[in-house]
This record gives structure tokens, sequence and C-alpha cells, in this order.
């Protein structure tokens, strides 16, 4: 984990004071005693097809999703999540400090992160012929929240790793993220 | 034919393998639903049948795995359609036909968005259309305790076939969500299950070690039905590792550790079914003997009562308690569950649960304190009520094996607790009392337990899970009353073997320094056999006497626990009293030394007005502090620190204050919108809101605008704080937002969230957009100082 990047998620700029960055610290050691993490993540061929792609048998409609794989041959799809336990930290700290559950949110939104990385790397070394690119999700421009559910769908992710889709695309554990990650021949 | 369940544990069975994954072959794809094939491709369902049962299987599960009401507009159409291929490929066989349930899908509320009796009537409508084509339910692939409650119920009331329950593991040996293999299994035999194991994630060879765990804790038979090794990926469609040889060869380890029936599940072709049958069909079945274990459970994790004294925390109960009581009154469940938590971490292993008021609903708060406690710990409850309504009610929605407080020996207590007891399968905490008082002899209270352990057996209920309360009467008006007690636990725990408890805090009632005589009588008790102790765990003289009780015999290996909580106690204690010499109140607020600003306060309240302490540190120290964070010197947690040692201040002098009326600066409503489960950024407003003097109504998460509505008109809000976090839910608030204009015109709204923008707000018709907490409550202090309040 990496304190700059907690900062930033708590919007600190400069220095925090002495007793936010101790608290900062038992955050991180208490995330690293605590968290239980899971991920999954396939590699498929990119079929591009009229507006849209299909990964394996699902077809992802749109323009943004072939616009951002255009030059994959092949993408992964992952999930990862840091489980149920840390969404308990954090309804146990709204509770009894929030103070605490703030900088336990920013902790565990850059222990996802590391976890995304970590995630990608294994991809890399499964393809290691292939350059990864950029990550990118459903719910950022062009890319409709309503992807999860295929996603969920072509992976199994809730029997497999225990992340919940809602009806209106939440995830269950919070602190989980789905992506896809476009490999590519040649360098970057 | 042969019923199933006459032959369920005296004969090994046979399930069949995967239809999904002979589904797949013949080009099943991803996303479309399995069980339209009923009607669709009748045949082809019937083929895969009769190619398990010619390979020897004597159970199939039909094709209504995902048949539920959330997949299936018309789910009993696909249901009997796949019961009545099944019953026609069965019949030449003699084969029994399982009413195949999977999981629903959804996360059950209060975490997720599928309330507990909505899951229940979806099983209830599969159960009700496939009870009378089936031998069995077969609730399978089941990964979450609480839905397999749901499913267990729904099946006990609506029907008299069989259940069988298999679930699915992680890696960790833990359900989806937390359950260990011993907490499921005692929480699944508790509801009456007829058979317990496990199906899908892992290979017969990881269900090996998960298989003798459960053999060693439940006496139900077991069932496994394992994949076909663990699943590798190979051009995006998935292929199980583990050969039809080697496959049979393991599933013939787990006949001998103890399976009473086996199958399969992912990648096992009739093939592999054929193997596994002709290596398994010799062995003779393992008969177990399972030592009776008297536990509870919560969702996620057991507690045993065994050797060493288990503590059940006793402060959640508004008996002699005034701030309790009003927090009842006013709803605020973050007291109660802050009294949970801190009770868990001082080292409660159960928590006593008593919300019980003559002005408020029992029922109602009983259940909500069960359901939320269990979104933030995850020690098993005691539910404490001599209500039996609120009993029953809670013990629906409680997830685990609770404990149950209690019944007496009276014959009117035990038919009305007993029953519910059995069905929803808790620990019943027995009274030494009955319709003739409490005896006052050992021998006496004797009789009653002997008489209760009987009636409990007319009931079904197993003495181990009974536990018996051997009656504290205070010491300070019957000098003998510790004695009678002492030797009653003596006599339970030798004579009838069975497990104590002690409401241990009684015997010093009317008494001055009242933890010197508790704390020796627990440690007399504990010396006696007591299994559990209700205390409070706060108290650090009981606790000090429980761990070096522990220490002196043999149940602290190394003093581990006792040096540990030494080294907490000198780390912790002096900073309090040291500091609070040089620092001021606004001081310690504002750096949100919490512990040292009570202190402080509590010392100023001896020379100065509770007013002078508000004016002049309080709010000063919030101003500064509130200013500090919209110049950007000082950042969200600190805000929340200073407001947190702010409320600690507050409620010292508050104790300390003749009760006033309208003191508050005003009342809000407060909720996340319909739809949306995120409540991160709301309840940074509700603190922040508390904190400068706000009275907040929380509605919570997920809140219908009818009942925001509702309680804006009946307690005649002035302003209400919405929260959305996403784009998809942000029609939900607009919609909270028309109907509130609507309805009550006269009250406010402000919005916040992490999509919302001034532009989004104006749009959807808000009346404020709070781009970060603070300005919520500046926009809240300007609604409330404007005329009257």
């Amino acid at each position: 984990m990496n304190k700059a990047n907690i900062y930033r998620y708590l919007r600190i700029s400069g220095e925090p004071d002495a007793g936010t960055d101790a608290r900062i610290d038992d955050c991180m050691a208490l995330a690293h005693k605590s968290i239980h993490a899971e991920r999954i993540y396939r590699i498929y061929d990119v079929q591009p097809a009229e507006n849209g792609i299909v990964l394996g048998d699902t077809f992802f409609e749109g323009e943004k999703i072939r616009e951002r794989l255009a030059a994959c041959v092949r993408c992964a799809v992952f999930a990862v999540t840091l489980g149920a336990q840390s969404d308990q930290l954090l309804r146990k700290y709204a509770v009894t400090d929030p103070a605490r559950s703030v900088i336990m949110q920013a902790v565990l939104a850059d222990y996802t992160e590391d976890f995304c990385d970590l995630t990608e790397a294994d991809i890399q070394s499964s393809a290691p012929e292939l350059t990864l690119c950029k990550r990118f999700s459903p719910g950022y421009p062009g890319l409709p929240l309503s992807y999860q559910k295929q996603i969920f769908s072509m992976m199994d992710i809730t029997k497999r790793i225990g992340i919940f889709l809602t009806d209106s695309y939440f995830m269950i554990p919070s602190k989980s993220v789905t992506a896809f990650v476009g490999l590519k021949k040649g360098d970057a | 034919m042969r019923k199933f369940k006459d032959c369920l544990g005296k004969e090994l069975l046979f399930f069949d393998g995967a239809m999904g994954t002979m589904l797949q072959k013949s080009g099943l794809k991803s996303g479309e639903l399995p069980e339209n094939l009923n009607l669709t491709a009748p045949a082809q369902i019937e083929a895969i049948h009769k190619a398990y049962l010619a390979a020897g299987a004597n159970i199939i599960k039909s094709n209504t795995f995902g048949a539920n009401g959330l997949k299936y507009e018309n789910p009993a159409e696909v249901i009997q359609a796949g019961l009545a291929i099944a019953r026609r490929a069965a019949a030449p066989y003699d084969a029994w036909v399982a009413l195949d349930l999977g999981p629903t899908g959804k996360l059950l509320k209060p975490l997720g968005e599928l309330a507990f009796e909505d899951a229940y009537a979806l099983y209830r409508e599969q159960i009700l259309t496939g009870k009378d084509m089936a031998d069995l339910i077969l609730l399978e692939t089941m990964g979450d305790l609480y839905e397999i409650k749901a499913a267990l119920l729904a099946a006990k009331e609506n029907c008299d076939l069989p259940v069988v329950v298999t679930m699915i593991f992680g890696d960790n040996g833990r359900l989806l969500t937390g359950a260990d293999v011993q907490t499921a299994a005692l929480t699944i035999e508790g509801l009456g299950a007829d058979a317990i194991g496990f199906n899908c994630g892992f290979g017969p060879e990881q269900m090996l070690p998960l298989t003798e765990e459960l053999a060693r804790v439940t006496s139900l038979p077991i069932v496994i039905n394992p994949n076909a090794g663990l699943p590798e990926v190979i051009n995006g469609s998935t292929v199980y590792n583990v050969s039809e040889t080697e496959f049979a060869e393991k599933m013939a380890e787990l006949v001998s550790l103890g399976a009473n029936a086996v199958g399969g599940c992912c990648g096992t072709t009739p093939d592999y079914i054929r193997a596994e049958v002709s290596a398994c069909k010799n062995i003779p079945l393992v008969h177990r003997a399972v030592a009776p274990v008297t536990a509870v459970t919560s969702y996620a994790k057991t507690v045993v009562f065994d050797k060493k004294t288990v503590l059940i925390g006793e402060r959640i109960n508004p008996t002699g308690k005034k701030r309790f009581k009003e927090a009842l009154r006013a709803k605020d469940m973050n007291y109660i569950l802050n009294e949970g938590i801190v009770q868990a971490e001082n080292g409660a292993d159960i928590l006593d649960v008593n919300v019980g008021l003559p002005e408020i609903d029992e029922a109602e708060m009983l259940l909500q304190a069960v359901q939320s406690l269990q979104t933030v710990t995850d020690l098993p409850l005691q539910l404490d009520t001599s209500d039996t309504a609120a009993l029953e009610r809670a013990l629906r929605v409680y997830n685990g094996k609770p404990m149950i407080n209690s019944a007496s020996g009276k014959a009117e207590s035990m038919r009305a607790v007993f029953p519910l007891a059995k069905k929803y399968g808790g620990v019943v905490v027995c009274l030494l009392l009955d319709e003739d008082g409490i005896p006052d002899t050992a021998e006496g209270r004797l009789c009653i337990a002997e008489k209760m352990i009987q009636t409990a057996a007319e009931y079904g209920i197993a003495k181990k899970d009974l536990i018996f309360d051997a009656l504290a009467m205070t010491v300070s008006t019957d000098s003998r009353a510790a004695l009678v007690t002492l030797e009653t636990i003596a006599m339970l725990t030798k004579r009838l073997q069975v497990k104590t408890v002690l409401g241990v805090s009684n015997i010093s009632f009317g008494l001055p320094r009242r933890e010197v005589i508790t704390s020796e009588f627990f440690l007399l008790a504990m010396y006696n056999g007591l299994s559990a102790g209700i205390i409070n765990p706060n108290s650090s003289r009981l606790l000090d006497a429980y761990r070096a009780y522990n220490a002196l015999n043999g149940l602290d290996p190394s003093c581990e626990a006792y040096i540990a909580a030494a080294q907490i106690d000198t780390a912790n204690t002096p900073a309090v009293t040291l500091a609070s010499t040089d620092k001021t109140i606004y001081d310690c607020i504002l750096k949100g030394l919490k512990e040292e600003a009570a202190v402080l306060a509590a010392q100023a309240l001896e020379s100065r007005s509770p007013f002078d302490i508000i004016d002049r540190d309080i709010i000063a120290a919030l101003n500064t502090a509130g200013k500090g964070f919209e110049e950007k010197t000082l950042f969200l947690p600190q805000l929340l620190s200073c407001a947190q040692a702010a409320k600690q201040v507050f409620d010292v002098i508050k104790s300390r204050m003749p009760k006033t009326t309208g003191d508050s600066k005003g009342r809000i409503v407060i909720a996340t919108v319909k739809n949306d489960i995120h409540d991160i950024g709301k309840n940074i407003v509700r603190t922040l809101l508390e904190n400068y003097g706000f009275d907040v109504l929380d509605l919570g998460k997920d809140v219908a605008p009818e009942l925001i509505v509702d309680t804006v008109k009946k307690e005649q809000i002035r302003l209400v704080g919405l929260s959305a976090l996403m784009t998809t839910t942000v029609p939900s608030m607009e919609e909270t937002i028309r109907l509130l204009h609507r309805e009550a015109p006269d009250c406010k709204i402000m919005v916040g969230g992490a999509v919302l923008t001034q532009k989004y707000a104006d749009a959807i018709g808000a009346d404020f957009y709070g781009k970060d907490a603070m300005e919520s409550v500046r926009y809240a202090q300007k609604i409330f100082s404007d005329g009257n309040s």
C-alpha cells in the first residue's frame, strides 16, 4: 500500500497531522491482518462484431468497448474483492469511530487498487508475449454498468469469489472491482 | 417404492452428476437459462437423467436449480415440467427424484437487497409447486448460511419432504458469508435438515478435510457431490482436471470418512458416476458416534460451552439504565450497536440482547437490534425476552444458532418456549423455578432441572441444547443465597452432567462496592463448574478475576491471554490521567482526544457551568475545526475526530445536567435513497449534524420514498438530507424529492453523494446541494436559524 495514495483519497494535501498519520498506520496494519482478498480472471480472444465485441460467448454491445479493444487480440476480464470482512470493519467503525471509518475507507480503496495491480501482473505472466493495456471498468464513460451482469454471468463470480451484484449494479462487498484489460501484440 | 428417508444413513446412496455440464456440452451458452429446456427440449433432459440412472445413480436432481421467481416470470411452469421429466426417467429404475434448488443469487438484507422473508417466499413458491412430485428437496451450492435458513424454513413449514443441504465452501474453509464447517453444521442441524454436506467449488481431494471436519461435528447423514476436480480455463471454456478413475478413488475415501450419499457436480458426466458407483458400492457405511456438544453460533463462528467459562455480555439491557432507555425510546440503534461492539472488544464471547421497555414495540425493536448487531459483530447472541411473540420474530431473523433466554420450569413457560427452540434450533437457558417459586435448596432446584430435561425431550430437544441457570439471589438479604447457588452449580455439573449459566451480578445487589462481591462470587462459581457467566465485560475487576482463574487452572496456555490483557492495560491507562493536566477541553476536542476531553469536562463541571463549557469549548472547537476544514488546513478524519470528542464531552455534560427540553437545534431526517446501499457519506453527515447539536432521524439505506415522506409528515420535519452514490439510483432520489415536494411542501431537501453536482441537484428539484458534509451542517444551521426552530 502507498501512503501517498491514501492521503490523496482522504484529500489531505501536504503532510497530515501526527494523530491522523498514526491512525492510517493502524488501519493499514489491521487491513493486512484481517482482510481475505479473492480474485478471479479469464483471458478471452477478442472477436470484434458489429457495434460491439464478443468475449467467449458473451456479446458486449457498444462502440466504446470496441474502440478500447480495437488494437487488442485478447482481453482479460477480472474481478477482485476484499471480502465481507472489509465491509464489516467499515460498518463497525462507522458506529464506534467515524474518523477511523473514513481512514479505513481510504486504506481499503488503496488495498483494492494494489490487488488489481497484482491481478494484472498475473495476467501478464500468463500471457508474456502480449502487452497489457490500461484496464477499464463498467461505469467508465461509454461503458454501461449493465456490462456487470454479463461479466458476473460469464465467470460465475458470485459463486466463485462471493461478490453479489444488486439490481442497480452495485457490488457487495463494496470493496470489489471488475475490469477489462486488453492485451495486444508488440510494445505499448 | 422405498422411502428415501428410510434408506438415508442406512445404506450408501448415489446422486447423479452435473446436468449443467451435460447441457453445456450440447451447446448451452453462458447466460442462457437451462431450465427453459424443460419446456423446449424435454427429450434432451430426460436422456441426460437416464444416462445417469444407467450409470448407477439412484437419486436424480431435477433440472430446476435456478427456477426461481427472480429469474422466471412463471417458475412453476418450468419446475413442474422439470419434475415430470425426472419422474418419467426415474420410474423404470425405481429411483428417487430430488427437487433441486440453488441459491437465489441475491445477498440477503441487511447486507444485501433481498429481505429474508422475500427469500423465504421464493423458496416457498418453488417448494409448494414441486412437493407432490418429488421424494426429497436438495438445497445445493448454497454459499450463504442466512439463505439456507430461509430455504430450510420454507421447506419445513410447507411440506413433509426430507431436506438435504449441500454447501459450497471457499479456499479459506468458509462459506461466502463467513461460516466455518462447524458453524454451518450446528445451525443447519438445529433447523431440522435431514442431511448435510458439500457440492461444487472443489474436487473430491479438496473435500477430504472438509468432510473429516463435518463428520466430527454433525450427527446427520453426510452427502458429498464434488466437481470433477478444480476448474481450468482453456480458450475461455472450463474443464476439470481429475479423471474418472481418480475421482472414483477419492470418492471411496470420502465414503470411508463417513459420507452416506455421494454423486457429482460440475464436470461429472455419467462415466464419472459409473466409476464412482463401482468403486464405492461395496464399502460399508461408517457409523459415526458424535459426542454431544452444547454450542451456539452466529453466522460466522461457534462458541462451545466447555471447560473454559463463556462470557456473556449483559450490557444490552435497559434495566436501571437511564441513557439506554432514552436510546430505546428514540430508536437510537447506534447506541445499542456501540454497547455491543465495546463488549466484544473487551472480551465477551456472546452478547445478551434485551430491549424490553413497556412503552415500545419490543418485538420490532428486538428484531431490528438483532439484525443490526449481526452486521457489526460476529459474536453469537442471546435473545433475552419474556415476550414469546418477540422471541419468535427474533429467532426467525437470527443468522445462526442462538441462545434463548429463557424458559422456566413453569408448564406455561415450557409450552411457549420449547416448541420455538425446537423449530429454530437454539440453546435454551432454563431458569430453575416453577409454579411454587424458587426452591431454597440445591436439591429442590435440581428437581426442576430434571423435570425440564424430561419435558424438553418430549419436544425433541436434547439435553445438550439446554443450559441451566442456578439462579443467583442477593446475598445481602439471605446469607445462605450464594452457598445454595454454588451447590446447585456443582450438582448440575456432576450429577446431571449439564451446562450451567448464572446472572452473576445479582448476588451483590444492595451492597456497597458491588464489584468486589460479584467478582469473588464469579470465581467461586467457576470453581464449582460454571459453564457461562452473564456479566459486565467492561468491568476490569471481573475480567481480571476471570483471566487469573483461567491462568491458574490450566485454561490459558503460557498465560497468553492474561499477559496480553495486562499489556493493553499498561499501554492505555496512564495516557488519560497524565495528559489531562496541561490541556484545555477546547484543545482536546480540537485534537480529537476524546477520553482526555471527557475527563477534563468532568473535572471542569465542578467549577464551571455546563453552558459555559458548551459555548467556550465545544462550540468554539467545532467552529475552529469547521473553518479549518473549509480552508483545507484540516481534513475530514480530523474533523470527524473532533466531532466525536465534542460528542463525548457533550455526553458528560448531559449526564450532569437537569433534563432540559428543546435543547436540540432542530430535527433532520436523513436517508440513502431506495436501491442504493452505500451509506458512508450519509453516516459522515449524520455524525457531523449530531455533533453540531441537531437531532438526526437516520432512516438508513435503501429507503423507500414513502417511508421518508411518512416520517417527515408524522414527525413534522423541516429538513431532509438524501444521499445517492451512483447514476443508477439518482432516479430514486428524484422520485423521493417529487413526492416530498407534493406531500410536504414546507420541508427543505438537501442532497449529496458522489455522482451529484449542483446542476444535477437543480435538475431533480433539490433545495440545496452539499458538496461535502460540512456544507450540509452550514445549510442546516441556516434553515433552523431562519425564523423559529
